[in-house]
């Protein structure tokens, strides 16, 4: 059940920036006056940077929120490393992100945005790629495949710059899912 | 990190191992594996003796799990609709820097389908919450560094280790038959081969392996020996043959060709030992 709650928060955080960006492309500002009357000549530039800090706050929670998951490991025993080949996978986001930003310009309603937004928030929930949110990048996370000794491939997200095979080592990891994996080693 | 890892039941075809839970000790490592015992079916363990089997990775009966890295992010995490199906439990764990994995069958008792409480400040009943209980001591233990699988009791591993209930062997009904027949037996009031039940067929198959390798100088030593501690079994001069009318007297006859029954130096004390090893010099 925690699982499955911190899975749709991850989906939220990571498909939450097609809202930020239909915000700005709409020029949708927050109404200071309302908020406080003093607050009046506000520039707009702070309204986008308040929603665009939103996704990044709630990414920080769910790294917070990680530690409450199911523990893993990947250490090496007997000084050999589990790991058999790295695939960097840091880029793989771009085209799919370029593809949300290029809806989110597009849309004009806010109705068809919410549309859009649970169709494409469903999907990124049930294919396995939630965790490819790129404000991970933005707080010092990489994304990599790995290949196990006994030939399985996983999704790793950690702080490390992993290069060689043989010196992977990873004693503390938490399970997102079957096969995403957050680094939780300092 | 330790991991523990259950393996379900299923068709081959089928993915059955997964994970249940990681970063638990969930048994101890007991200190007395030093100088275990090979499997005999005739010795009963002490409270702090296991056996054990040798070069186990090598084995026809080891599990491929052993044969392989423990990597536990290969797994999948268990459901409740899995967990069901529950055959038996693996716990991986490190001890001193050393690998050893700890085997449990789980049996019908382990599942325990009843309601239950939780024993807390706040009680509340819970139904259909199948509860899987952890014996204090595992089934069988395996260290992957000295690569020895050790255990207590091998009617409980049998289901894990497939094939490894043949060290526990039984004589065939051939078998059987044919010792029934050896000229040193003569059955009476109708006991014959479908009746040694399964107790006397294990002594059999033990037995026939040592009674084999007696010379007929040893035979007729054996004869002699049976005759001085088994009263109860008639024996015939003419013969020289056993009169076997029960189960009973077929347990003695096998005792003797063991050569179990011995006289205490102090006392003459007439004895018979129900489980024997090798004494080491």
């Amino acid at each position: 059940m925690l699982n499955f709650l911190f899975r749709l928060f991850l989906t939220f955080n990571s498909t939450s920036l097609l809202i930020v960006v239909f915000g700005i492309q709409g020029q949708y500002i927050i109404e200071w006056e309302r908020i406080n009357h003093h607050l009046t000549n506000m520039p707009d530039w702070l309204s986008y940077i308040i929603y665009f800090s939103i996704p990044i706050i709630l990414t920080l929670i769910s790294l917070w929120w990680s530690n409450l998951l199911d523990s893993d490991s990947l250490e090496k025993t007997n000084g050999k490393s589990k790991i058999t080949d790295i695939e960097q996978a840091n880029n793989a986001f771009l085209p799919s992100y370029l593809g949300y930003f290029f809806v989110a310009l597009s849309i004009t309603r806010s109705e068809t945005l919410w549309f859009i937004f649970a169709i494409l928030f469903l999907f990124t929930f049930f294919s396995q790629t939630l965790y490819f949110n790129p404000l991970f990048l933005l707080i010092g996370f990489h994304f990599y495949y790995l290949t196990t000794t006994n030939k399985t491939k996983i999704f790793l997200i950690t702080r490390k710059s992993l290069k060689n095979p043989d010196n992977i080592d990873l004693p503390r990891l938490k399970r997102i899912n079957n096969f995403t994996f957050i680094d939780k080693t300092h | 990190m330790n991991h523990l890892i259950a393996q379900l039941k299923g068709t081959k075809r089928e993915v059955k191992t997964f994970k249940v839970f990681s970063d638990e000790t969930v048994y101890d490592l007991p200190i007395d594996l030093d100088n275990p015992k090979t499997y005999n079916s005739d010795y009963k363990l002490e409270d702090d003796e296991w056996f054990h089997i040798p070069d186990f990775s090598n084995s026809s009966y080891c599990v491929k799990l052993l044969r392989m890295d423990f990597i536990a992010a290969d797994y999948n995490q268990i459901n409740t609709e899995q967990l069901k199906k529950l055959n038996y439990l693996i716990s991986y764990q490190i001890h001193d820097g050393k690998e050893y994995y700890f085997f449990q069958n789980i049996s019908n008792s382990q599942l325990i389908k009843k309601r239950w409480f939780k024993s807390s400040n706040t009680p509340t009943l819970e139904k259909d919450v199948p509860i899987i209980i952890i014996n204090d001591i595992a089934d069988a233990i395996y260290s992957k560094e000295e690569n020895i699988l050790f255990f207590k009791k091998l009617t409980s591993i049998s289901s894990i280790f497939k094939g490894i209930s043949e060290l526990y062997r039984e004589a065939t009904q051939t078998e059987t038959e044919d010792f029934l027949n050896e000229d040193f037996i003569l059955l009476e009031d109708g006991y014959e081969a479908n009746k040694v039940g399964a107790a006397n067929r294990k002594r059999i198959a033990m037995a026939m392996s040592s009674f084999n390798n007696f010379s007929s100088h040893e035979k007729s030593q054996i004869h002699t020996y049976i005759k001085d501690y088994c009263a109860n079994l008639p024996f015939d001069e003419n013969n020289s043959s056993f009169t076997i009318k029960s189960e009973d007297d077929l347990k003695h006859l096998l005792w003797g060709i063991e050569q179990r029954y011995y006289t205490t130096p102090i006392g003459q004390e007439k004895r018979v030992a129900n489980s024997i090893s090798k004494v080491e010099n």
